[in-house]
C-alpha cells in the first residue's frame, strides 16, 4: 500500500541513527588504549620539579625572578620622551618662576614632542600637561575650551595648536 | 526680500571700527558669573575670539574660573604667553544675542584700553566696511542664524 513504508527502509534508518550515536566515542579498543596512554604521558609527574632553575654565583635563581627584574619600570606609554633641556626647564620652574621666553620654549618643545609621540594632526587644538600628557584634543579652539572648562586637572595644563607657534593671534 | 538681520552699524571711532560688547564668563561648577563690558576693535587680522586687557583676569579669579596657559601670536611675529578661558558674547552694539550667546575664546593680554573682536567671532556674521565713509555694518543672514 502507498501509506505503509517498506520494512527494509525502516531497518536502514535505525542503523544510521545507531551509527551517529557512536561517532563521539572511541571507535576501537586500540583507540581507547591510545587515549589512555596519551593522557598518562602528558600528566605532570609530581616528583619532577618543573620550575626552571638557573645558577648565578652561589645560590640558585628561578627564571621567574629573572623575568621580574628586566621589566621596565617608570615607563609610561601616555607620556612622550622629553629631552634633557625640557627636564632642566621643568625642574627650574618647580624651584621658582621662569622667564616668559623660557616658558614659551618649554611649551614649544613639549608640544613638539607630544605631537610627534601621539602623531597629532597639524591644526588640531590640544590641551596637555607640562609632562606632555595629552588631556583633550579638538578641531576648534572653542570646542577644546568647552571640553576643559569643567573638570579640574591635578596637573597644570596649557593649550596649543599643533603645527603653529601660538594658540591664536596674528598668525 | 532680504532675510538679513542687522545686528549693529556705526561710524568708526578714532578711525577704527569699534563696537560695544558684553562678554560673560561662567563658572560651570558654581554657576557664578562675571560680566565684562568693553569696546572691541573689529580686527580681521586676529584669528582668535575676544582679546581684552590682562587686568580683567582679576574679575575671572573672583568667580573661581581656572585660566589656561598658552601663547599668543602678536603683530610683528612675536609670541607671548597669555591666559584664556571660555566666554559667551551676549551683546554686540545694542543687539542682544540669543542666550547663552556666542561661545568664544577670551584672551587676557596686554594693557590696551580697547579689546579685539577676532575672526573666530566674525565668522558668524557678514561684516561690511565702508572705508571712505568710515562706516561699518554687521548683519546675520537667515542661513547663519539656523546653524
Amino acid at each position: 500500500m502507498a501509506l505503509s513504508a517498506p520494512q527494509t527502509e525502516i531497518a536502514t534508518f535505525e542503523e544510521r541513527e545507531f551509527t551517529s550515536e557512536r561517532f563521539y566515542l572511541p571507535a576501537t579498543i586500540a583507540q581507547e588504549n591510545y587515549e589512555f596512554a596519551r593522557n598518562q604521558r602528558i600528566r605532570p609527574d609530581p616528583s619532577v620539579d618543573t620550575a626552571c632553575r638557573h645558577r648565578l654565583g652561589d645560590g640558585p635563581l628561578r627564571l621567574k625572578e629573572i623575568l621580574g627584574k628586566i621589566e621596565p619600570e617608570e615607563f609610561h606609554f601616555n607620556l612622550p620622551w622629553l629631552p634633557p633641556n625640557v627636564i632642566k626647564l621643568l625642574n627650574k620652574s618647580k624651584k621658582g618662576p621662569i622667564s616668559e621666553k623660557e616658558m614659551i620654549t618649554l611649551m614649544e618643545l613639549i608640544a613638539e614632542r607630544a605631537s610627534e609621540h601621539f602623531e597629532l594632526d597639524v591644526g588640531k587644538f590640544v590641551a596637555m600637561t607640562f609632562h606632555g600628557q595629552v588631556v583633550e584634543v579638538s578641531n576648534t579652539r572653542v570646542g577644546l575650551l568647552k571640553k576643559i572648562v569643567g573638570p579640574k586637572y591635578p596637573e597644570q595644563i596649557f593649550v596649543w595648536r599643533i603645527g603653529s607657534t601660538a594658540f591664536s593671534g596674528r598668525l | 526680500m532680504s532675510s538679513d538681520l542687522d545686528l549693529c552699524e556705526d561710524y568708526y571711532s578714532r578711525g577704527r571700527p569699534i563696537v560695544k560688547a558684553k562678554i560673560v564668563v561662567v563658572n560651570p561648577e558654581t554657576l557664578r558669573q562675571t560680566t565684562i563690558q568693553k569696546d572691541l576693535w573689529i580686527d580681521t587680522g586676529f584669528d582668535g575670539g575676544i582679546h581684552v586687557a590682562q587686568s580683567h583676569e582679576a574679575d575671572i579669579a573672583m568667580i573661581g574660573v581656572n585660566l589656561l596657559s598658552g601663547t599668543l601670536g602678536v603683530a610683528g611675529g612675536r609670541t607671548e604667553t597669555t591666559h584664556r578661558c571660555l566666554a559667551y558674547l551676549q551683546q554686540i552694539g545694542d543687539f542682544e544675542l540669543p542666550m547663552p550667546g556666542i561661545e568664544a575664546e577670551l584672551i587676557f593680554h596686554g594693557s590696551a584700553p580697547h579689546g579685539l573682536l577676532g575672526l573666530d567671532i566674525l565668522k558668524h556674521w557678514i561684516v561690511r566696511f565702508d572705508g571712505p565713509n568710515e562706516f561699518f555694518k554687521i548683519t546675520s543672514s537667515s542661513a547663519q542664524r539656523q546653524r
